[in-house]
């Protein structure tokens, strides 16, 4: 911009003080009232990067319809009543729930036909066995096996508990259906929770609590219908005796919290920033004015806010917890003209001296946030678009809006003389200065190696602490601690899913063990497979092996006085022919397996298995699915590991990038290298001290953390730049009282964050306030003592 | 949650084999189908007398009629009983078998194979059910089971009473009737008899029953020849 623009500009503002105060006011309070209308994005996924891994992860997670549903698990509280009691007072709050929130509880299984369901499914024993389990039977019908199996059935009759198998026993002398009850009791317990059966209802093994799970159409993103269902339910909950506790787990409870916590942590920040911004304006500036400086990064954020969400839709929380740090940003540059203004006189060559400054500055930062538009992760890209427009706004407002307003003169003794004192003048030699800065990076460095990363998403969730001791409780009680991993299988119709599937299941076990893979080809494999087992079975039995075996057991079976029919409903159903289109849909318990164990969806079907999620058999699974398309796992372990790989994909990109951007910046506006490394002080010391303090204090680098390292870069590459510039330039702009109160202010803007309950924002807090504030002192202690040892020979006239 | 069903099996089967049977009610014996208007009276005083009781030691003859087999299958042992949790059952005859429930965990044992077997009791439906029958039927608190059962009083003196699964009970599938006659005192149980939809049937007698004496350690080991 010319000078001729610039001043005609000044002095038009100038000249229609009012009308521009006017215009401001009413855009302030249309944006006010629009804050009203914006809506936030309270998901995860925003924050995670891209990667095809973690979005397949997270989006099957979302989509598996696991996410509608809610437990309440109710525990007896006194020992004064009984487990009946307990029963009673669910039925009674199952009979209140009722739709639209809640459309289906279940409290357990009908245990009148399970007996019966269970023989039913045994008659597809010819369709199940296969050729491995079929051998196995060969060994049996020998006299030693056929021995060995008599005298463990009447062994059976002898115990309390065996006699209730005595029609397994008769339709099943040899046991040839245990592996399929096994693995149907095994599939049962494949996600881990331990749960008994008690009058027909889930019941805890200590036999204190009961389950109810229901089924709400609410979804998880859905905030106000969430806190609608937490409310209702809540409600229901106090109709229960006294003697009954009740906990509710369900994700919806993390919707509503994260909601709360950020709605509190963005009130407490905004509460505490504002009286710190105004105390420290009215009794260090001692001037009303200096309310401007405070209030036009405040309307900037208002108007950003409502202008990223009308582009962008959903606002990620972590552009409402950034604001005040982007607040706290803002602010210099208001603080940088109000500084020259009230040390130099209001005219418009004061403000043209400090306008290269202010635009570098205002560029490197504008430079580090433009560097979150080639991030992976979508809410850095929001972050990115949020800042750049308030710091352009406020930016344009300190330079044309803000001088209008100022008192005309200048006035040095209203700002606070120790602020005006440098601390150049410190009785401190350079080179000792130097020295100890240099010690404090080296020990940063040395620091920073024993960082770790935090890969676990759950560090997102910022509930509190209650619905994660609840869920812990939950744990306790019922199991399912140790979520497995999934792999999925996917088919565009059922038949081809379940041949995948049964393809995978051989290859999975063989791979990992069969202890290690539960998938439903254990009980139901393709009809392929059924056809050709069944074959297999009738070709085996009527090779003579039924003759043989009546023969032995009945010559056998006389020792143990074993009756001549007694095993007759085995032969009875040998070879009973059921159709192999046919499914035992009728069969409830089949039914609830299938539906754990297979998702129905709009492009087909996907099956799924589960596993052990460790690192062993997780690297032998993915290398097993590279051969079989639309086949994948979701394992926690896996996610971490592809978070790991984004994070540093996201460090060495983008920190490469703003670097680049920084040092091209400062070096156009220096136009030299040895002054522009100089400028750089602030920046390394800052990043360093911010990587070093983590492990100090126990504490883990993160996604979000990473970030604010950049901004961390992105406001103490300002600081260097104001300084340098100062000390080659020999102005007298009141530069280090400026950069003080713009480090003061970002620090109060940053530092809010350390109150915030939310884990994501104190960790953003945290590396903000120590890189901050060590790149401010390092910039007013360090650098001027640098520029003296090596770059005395640049300075130059103030003009 | 699945892994439920499983154990729903156990539910139906087991819940009254591990009780014998007396041959109270003979096959054409007309049962009354209503409880009793007064029998909550009686199901409280046995109650109040069984509550009195600690310790069981008993011998036991168990008479079990099966269809699989072609003789009445006759076990002859010792059964404890120690309350809230401790069970033992000793098989002497015809092979030696043992079984203890002692907190959470069934041991079991027997001369054929000569292994003792742990199971916890969480872990298994099985067990879980015969622990829970041992408390439904052992330890007096009939009163309880008037949800699940008709009840009637079929003697009085000393008591005898007949439980009759409801239709909506679960082991009206499978039980069709359990009576229970108790010692002249009404302190404990004399024997129990357990008749199946099936036509297999059950009956346990105790013998030389021995109250609230002090249980020798021993009887809590599962080992040969207790």
């Amino acid at each position: 911009m010319s000078d001729e623009y610039f001043s005609y500009f000044c002095q038009l503002i100038h000249q229609h003080k009012l009308p521009v105060a006017g215009l401001v006011g009413i855009v302030i309070i249309a944006a006010i009232i629009g804050l009203k209308f914006v809506s936030f994005n309270n998901t995860i996924e925003s924050l995670l990067p891209g990667n095809e891994e973690i979005y397949r992860t997270m989006h099957f997670l979302r989509e598996a319809d696991l996410s509608h549903k809610v437990i309440l698990s109710l525990k007896l509280k006194s020992s004064k009543h009984t487990l009946q009691d307990l029963i009673k007072a669910a039925d009674q709050l199952q009979k209140n729930l009722r739709p639209p929130l809640i459309t289906e509880v279940i409290s357990g299984v009908s245990e009148t036909d399970m007996g019966d369901e269970i023989h039913s499914f045994l008659k597809y024993t010819p369709q199940l066995i296969d050729e491995q389990a079929l051998s196995n039977i060969v060994q049996q019908i020998t006299p030693e096996g056929v021995k060995l199996s008599l005298a463990k059935n009447y062994r059976q009759l002898l115990t309390p508990a065996g006699l209730f198998m005595m029609p397994y026993i008769r339709s099943d002398p040899l046991g040839i259906r245990s592996p399929i009850l096994n693995s149907i009791q095994k599939l049962s317990a494949s996600l881990g929770y331990e749960v008994t059966i008690e009058d027909g209802h889930f019941i805890s093994q200590d036999g204190k609590h009961t389950l109810l799970i229901l089924e709400t159409p609410v979804i998880l993103t859905d905030g106000f219908g969430s806190r609608e269902l937490k409310t209702y339910l809540d409600k229901q909950l106090e109709t229960l005796p006294d003697f009954i506790a009740a906990d509710i787990i369900a994700g919806h409870l993390h919707t509503v919290s994260n909601e709360d916590i950020i709605k509190r942590d963005v009130r407490v920040m905004t509460i505490i920033a504002s009286i710190a911004f105004l105390l420290l304006f009215l009794f260090i500036f001692r001037d009303i004015r200096a309310i401007i400086v405070f209030l036009m990064p405040l309307a900037s954020v208002l108007i950003s806010i409502n202008l990223s969400f009308l582009v962008l839709k959903k606002l990620s929380y972590l552009v409402i917890g950034m604001s005040a740090v982007v607040d706290g940003i803002a602010i210099d540059y208001g603080i940088y003209v109000y500084t020259a203004v009230r040390t130099r006189g209001n005219h418009p060559d004061t403000i043209k001296k400090v306008v290269k400054p202010l635009i570098t500055g205002a560029l490197t930062t504008i430079g580090i946030f433009a560097a979150f538009f080639f991030s992976d992760v979508y809410g850095y890209q929001q972050l990115a678009f949020f800042s750049i427009f308030c710091i352009v706004l406020c930016f344009t407002c300190a330079l044309f809006l803000l001088p209008p307003f100022l008192r005309k003169g200048h006035n040095n003794k209203i700002l606070d003389a120790s602020l005006q004192k440098s601390p150049l003048h410190l009785p401190i030699p350079d080179k000792i200065r130097v020295a100890c800065w240099a010690i404090v990076i080296m020990a940063a460095v040395i620091l920073s190696f024993r960082l770790t990363f935090n890969t676990d998403i759950k560090q997102f969730d910022g509930s509190e602490p209650t619905i994660f001791q609840t869920e812990q409780n939950f744990h306790h009680v019922w199991g399912g601690q140790d979520q497995p991993g999934i792999l999925v299988v996917t088919g565009k119709n059922w038949e081809d899913t379940l041949q995948s599937n049964d393809l995978i299941y051989r290859e999975a076990t063989t791979a990992v063990g069969k202890e290690n893979f539960s998938s439903l080809a254990m009980i139901w494999p393709s009809k392929q497979t059924r056809r050709i087992n069944a074959g297999r079975w009738k070709k085996f039995w009527r090779q003579g092996k039924e003759i043989k075996l009546k023969k032995l057991l009945r010559e056998y079976g006389k020792k143990y006085h074993f009756s001549e029919n007694a095993f007759s409903p085995f032969f009875e159903q040998l070879y009973t022919d059921l159709a192999l289109e046919h499914e035992p849909k009728e069969l409830d318990f089949f039914n609830k397996l299938k539906n754990r164990f297979v998702l129905k969806k709009q492009t087909g079907y996907q099956a799924l298995s589960f596993f052990p999620d460790n690192d062993q058999v997780v690297s032998a699974l993915d290398k097993l699915i590279k051969g079989y398309q639309g086949t994948f796992l979701v394992s926690q372990k896996k996610l971490s590991r592809a978070l790991s790989h984004s994070i540093f994909k996201e460090i060495i990109y983008l920190g490469g990038m703003a670097a680049l951007f920084i040092l091209v910046l400062t070096l156009i506006l220096l136009k030299n290298i040895k002054l522009t490394a100089l400028a750089l002080v602030p920046v390394i010391t800052g990043i360093m001290t911010a990587l070093g303090i983590m492990p100090l204090l126990g504490l883990p680098l993160n996604a979000v953390s990473v970030i604010a390292a950049m901004v961390v870069v992105g406001i103490t590459s300002d600081y260097g730049i104001f300084v340098v510039y100062n000390c080659r330039y020999n102005l007298n702009l009141g530069t280090f009282t400026a950069v003080t109160l713009s480090a003061f202010t970002t620090l109060i803007g940053a530092s809010v964050l350390l109150f915030a309950r939310h884990s994501v924002l104190f960790s953003i807090g945290l590396t903000l306030v120590t890189g901050v504030s060590t790149g401010y002192i390092s910039s007013i202690l360090v650098v001027p003592s640098m520029y003296r040892l090596w770059c005395e020979e640049f300075t130059l006239c103030d003009d | 949650m699945i892994k439920a069903k499983f154990f729903l099996i156990i539910v139906c089967c087991s819940l009254l084999h591990l009780v014998s049977l007396q041959g109270a009610l003979s096959a054409n014996q007309k049962l009354q189908y209503h409880t009793e208007p007064n029998i909550d009276e009686a199901l409280t005083k046995l109650k109040n007398k069984m509550s009195q009781i600690k310790t069981v030691k008993t011998n036991f003859i168990q008479e079990k009629k099966l269809a699989i087999l072609n003789e009445k299958l006759i076990l002859q042992g010792t059964f404890f009983l120690q309350k809230p949790d401790l069970f033992a059952w000793h098989v002497k005859k015809p092979i030696q078998y043992s079984l203890l429930i002692k907190d959470d965990i069934v041991r079991q044992w027997d001369e054929d194979t000569k292994q003792i077997q742990r199971i916890s009791l969480s872990k298994n439906p099985a067990f879980n059910v015969v622990a829970g029958q041992i408390k439904e039927w052992f330890f007096g608190t009939y009163i309880s089971l008037l949800e699940k059962y008709k009840i009637i009083k079929i003697e009085h003196d000393p008591i005898c009473l007949t439980f009759i699964p409801r239709e909506d009970a679960i082991t009206s599938k499978m039980v069709k009737s359990v009576t229970i006659s108790f010692r002249k005192d009404e302190r404990y149980i004399q024997q129990i008899f357990v008749e199946e939809n099936s036509g297999d049937s059950m009956l346990l007698k105790f013998i030389d029953t021995e109250l609230n004496i002090p249980i020798d350690a021993a009887a809590w080991e599962v080992k040969p020849g207790v």
